[in-house]
């Protein structure tokens, strides 16, 4: 078996070479046929080399048995592009459905705490400026609004502070 | 059989055409992208049908491949040529798929349906000394139970090499590993399979 790690530069150069070479079609592949498609130095190496014409007779025996392989591959069907560009365009449209909505479902999280910090700010805001007001004396601290205002002194208390001259008239 | 790559005519040229095409379809233009999957859907139902081997499993797959490709078209930098890129999500799908199902590749299991053998059938005429369909499933399920002495990755390498025509550098490149490497282990999966016939034809089987 060739041993990779004892392989020479030459023996480098000619499986790489070998490497490359590309058969087409589906004909029985020979050392011989693969030997041709090398350059002239890689046969004179591998004429030599025990361990490449051994390499090169591999090459042509995994080929041959991989062939059943070619025969039978998948192929696209006549409409296989018309497909994808529909399904490209369907795609396309879901996207742009979806558009509007998936930036509300992606904004909402922010759009609620930026409307609940809003209410926070507004209602601080308005307690502050009403705790102004009351400070300014300008209206009756809330409190005042459940007291009773100061009605009309009653005649009675009137006559009770009148003198006795001015009852007997 | 998609031709190999490296044998396929002006290959720079097309290369440089699928650059000019990749530029388009990165604007929106949907011509130039429907294009590309014309030129490039041969090759990668053969990629994906080397690892998987259902039918509706490689069209869906190769499907998804284009989808994917179309929808990351902008973030590619055309770095790699845009087939190797192709490639590469080609492979990674058919991966992700076995993961999820948590299946071997290249199993040996006759997944052909009906369709398909009618399919194949229809398409060339049955000679004498022309294996029929049925002979041709054979051979391959007995190639396919030889392959699997060979480590997964090794068995698709080899497939993309002998079968699909990639060469060393552009497996190496869809594959993300050292070309040296992928020389090693196509070299040491070529030992074994012969090895596995020598001893089998050695045994009488």
């Amino acid at each position: 078996m060739f041993d990779l790690d004892s392989r020479t530069k030459d023996c480098e150069k000619t499986l790489d070479e070998l490497e490359r070479v590309q058969l087409a079609g589906e004909d029985q592949v020979s050392g011989e046929r693969l030997l041709g498609h090398l350059s002239a130095e890689a046969r004179a190496h591998a004429a030599r080399c025990l361990d490449c014409r051994a390499a090169v007779e591999q090459l042509a025996d995994a080929r041959n048995l991989l062939r059943p392989l070619t025969a039978m591959q998948a192929e696209p069907g006549p409409w296989f592009v018309t497909q994808v560009m529909a399904k490209i365009e369907a795609r396309e449209r879901e996207e742009e459905r979806e558009g509007v909505w998936a930036n509300v479902r992606r904004l909402a999280p922010r759009l609620v705490a930026f409307c609940t910090l809003l209410l926070v700010l507004g209602s601080t805001w308005a307690i502050h400026v009403k705790q102004k007001e009351v400070q300014q004396n300008k209206i009756e601290p809330y409190e005042a609004l459940f007291e009773p205002s100061p009605s009309a002194p009653l005649n009675d208390d009137v006559m009770i502070g009148a003198r006795p001259s001015e009852v007997r008239q | 059989m998609a031709k190999p790559a490296s044998q396929e005519p002006g290959r720079k040229s097309r290369v440089e055409d699928d650059r000019e095409l990749v530029h388009r379809a990165q604007k929106d233009d949907k011509a130039a992208f429907e294009e590309l999957v014309k030129r490039h859907q041969s090759r990668v139902f053969a990629v994906a049908g080397g690892i998987l081997r259902n039918r509706e499993d490689v069209e869906d797959i190769a499907q998804q491949v284009f989808l994917k490709a179309y929808f990351s078209l902008k973030r590619f930098d055309q770095r790699a040529a845009f087939s190797t890129w192709l490639y590469k999500i080609t492979v990674n799908e058919c991966w992700d798929l076995l993961r999820k199902r948590k299946v071997r590749p290249l199993v040996f299991e006759a997944e052909f349906s009906e369709e398909q053998a009618r399919q194949y059938d229809g398409m060339e005429e049955k000679a004498d000394g022309v294996p029929d369909v049925s002979e041709r499933m054979a051979l391959r399920q007995e190639v396919e139970e030889l392959m699997e002495c060979l480590e997964e990755r090794d068995r698709m390498m080899l497939v993309m090499k002998e079968v699909q025509g990639f060469s060393v550098e552009e497996i190496a490149e869809i594959l993300d590993i050292n070309g040296n490497t992928v020389k090693v282990r196509l070299f040491r999966a070529r030992q074994r399979i012969t090895e596995r016939v020598k001893r089998r034809n050695a045994a009488g089987v």
